[in-house]
């Protein structure tokens, strides 16, 4: 999204974002088990939620999690990333 | 037929009737109908406890237990997700494996959780392959029907009938149940690999991200995995061996849940006895109790009369009957009621003189199970899958799975009619 920047926690994560298929699919590898601690009870929050499909997780090796975030809920998942505080700052862009 | 007669089946068939509106739970009405048994005096209330099955309910119970509680390691994703690897994320060798998971599945625990532990992966995989969850979702609704045919534990009507039928032990179930499962899931599966062959088409791409997943991951609890795949095991023994230990199925369930329960410590009660579908439970109270009005009235010998003078009391003729009105019933309206209504009068057909009747139970075990494939309506696990499919932006519509699943039903009767023939009345 454009109008949303943010600044990933480089000490926990490595993120990177790109788009899929019109959604956003992000690249999160966590960097201390601590930062895949968190991040697998993001997974646990997101799949427990109504919605099964508008956040996907696909767990990979070396603490590497594939997430491909519908656009609907973009801000919902950065927010999330920024409350657990795998972000270090949100901020949105160009609003009145 | 007297003035308590009438009472009894004025009660039966408005409880029957506003269960097939839907328009009150279900539970609801069958409670009050049981009720109105005992406070219109047609059956007393010692009488009512004595017709309520607590080995059906306890079996019932330990299961959902056990499964709840075994759920909460993340076993069944990393059964899935597995899988798809190992498969390749081929999308036809998925459709197959995932069948075969759900199929399995549904053989041995509640169909209802099966697909609900496998509709979330099913959405994940389809996703990641870039194809529709359609096919997939179809096939899993028509297998936990087929699969959970297959055994004493794997649908409420079988349980139903396993705890009537003292005779018929788990291991009855499978060596008469699952030959003829076997060769109907081999066929629904070819019948849906040839209608959705044009969808189940994916690019490497796509493929590799399957290959990349690393199932491991989602074993989120180690420990609890192995206490509970000890336990699973052991009640699955326990089942296997229950005649020869001389138990009950339910005796062997709840053993075994409360014995996960003493090794996954007391975090893990509260929240695994919240996860028990009481609903489910007191609806088969509510019923167990309503057929026992009609039982006791004397309502259910007389329809066992009809069907004995309609087939001429000739075994063939009835073991085709019921399967095949157990077939079409069960498509329309809830299996467990017309089940609970079915048992009592199969067994007066023995008592009337048909000396046979382990055709006539494996018939109506076909007929109740694999009835609920013909309509969307017919089963729990359908309407389930299909109201989890449309809120993701997947409809699966009344019509669309009627055009897959009512052949898929009469092709399913037709191979357990000719099973039957040869195997139990030549």
């Amino acid at each position: 999204m454009k109008n949303l920047t943010y600044e990933v926690n480089k000490s926990q994560i490595y993120l990177k974002e790109q788009d899929d298929a019109g959604d956003c699919a992000f690249m999160i590898q966590a960097k201390t088990n601590d930062a895949l601690n968190r991040l697998r009870q993001m997974k646990i929050f997101f799949e427990s939620d109504k919605v099964s499909t508008d956040i996907l997780f696909y767990p990979q090796k070396d603490k590497v999690y594939q997430v491909i975030v519908r656009k609907e809920v973009y801000t919902a998942f950065i927010v999330h990333l920024f409350q657990l505080q795998l972000l270090k700052t949100v901020q949105w862009n160009g609003i009145a | 037929m007297g003035n308590e007669s009438l009472l009894a089946i004025g009660i039966f068939v408005l409880t029957y009737g506003l269960i097939i509106a839907e328009k009150i739970h279900r539970t609801i009405i069958a409670m009050i109908g049981g009720g109105l048994m005992i406070v219109l005096g047609i059956v007393s209330q010692h009488a009512a406890l004595a017709h309520i099955d607590f080995n059906t309910l306890g079996l019932l119970i330990g299961m959902m237990i056990i499964v709840s509680i075994t759920a909460e390691t993340g076993l069944f994703k990393f059964i899935a997700l597995w899988a798809a690897k190992k498969v390749g994320g081929r999308p036809v060798a998925l459709l197959v494996v995932f069948s075969l998971i759900t199929a399995l599945g549904s053989s041995f625990l509640d169909n209802v959780t099966t697909v609900l532990l496998m509709v979330p992966v099913t959405f994940s995989i389809s996703r990641a392959l870039k194809v529709s969850p359609i096919p997939f979702l179809i096939s899993e609704i028509l297998m936990s029907n087929i699969g959970g045919t297959a055994t004493m534990i794997g649908d409420p009507p079988n349980i139903m009938i396993g705890s009537a039928v003292k005779s018929l032990s788990f291991m009855d179930f499978i060596t008469n149940l699952a030959p003829v499962i076997i060769i109907i899931m081999v066929l629904t599966l070819l019948i849906l690999r040839f209608i959705y062959r044009k969808q189940l088409t994916t690019t490497d791409e796509a493929r590799e991200q399957i290959a990349a997943l690393d199932p491991s991951s989602e074993i989120v609890d180690r420990l609890l995995l192995i206490k509970s795949l000890a336990v699973l095991l052991l009640t699955i023994s326990g089942f296997f061996l229950h005649q020869a230990l001389g138990l009950e199925t339910a005796t062997v369930a709840l053993m075994g849940a409360f014995l996960l329960l003493l090794l996954s410590g007391e975090k893990q009660l509260e929240r695994a006895l919240h996860q028990v579908e009481w609903t489910t439970i007191f609806f088969f109270v509510g019923l167990f109790v309503l057929v026992g009005g009609l039982e006791e009235t004397g309502m259910i010998r007389l329809l066992a009369e009809q069907v004995i003078q309609l087939t001429g009391g000739n075994l063939a003729p009835a073991t085709f009957l019921i399967l095949w009105m157990s077939g079409f019933a069960s498509a329309f309206i809830d299996n467990i009621p017309f089940v609970a209504t079915m048992i009592p009068l199969i067994q007066d057909m023995g008592q009337m003189g048909v000396n046979d009747l382990e055709p006539i139970w494996w018939s109506l075990s076909l007929g109740a199970c694999l009835g609920g494939n013909g309509m969307l309506i017919g089963a729990s696990a359908n309407l389930i899958v299909a109201g989890l499919s449309g809120k993701e932006g997947y409809p699966i519509t009344f019509l669309r799975f009627m055009k897959i699943g009512l052949p898929v039903m009469i092709l399913s009767l037709v191979i357990s009619t000719v099973y039957i023939y040869f195997r139990y009345l030549t």
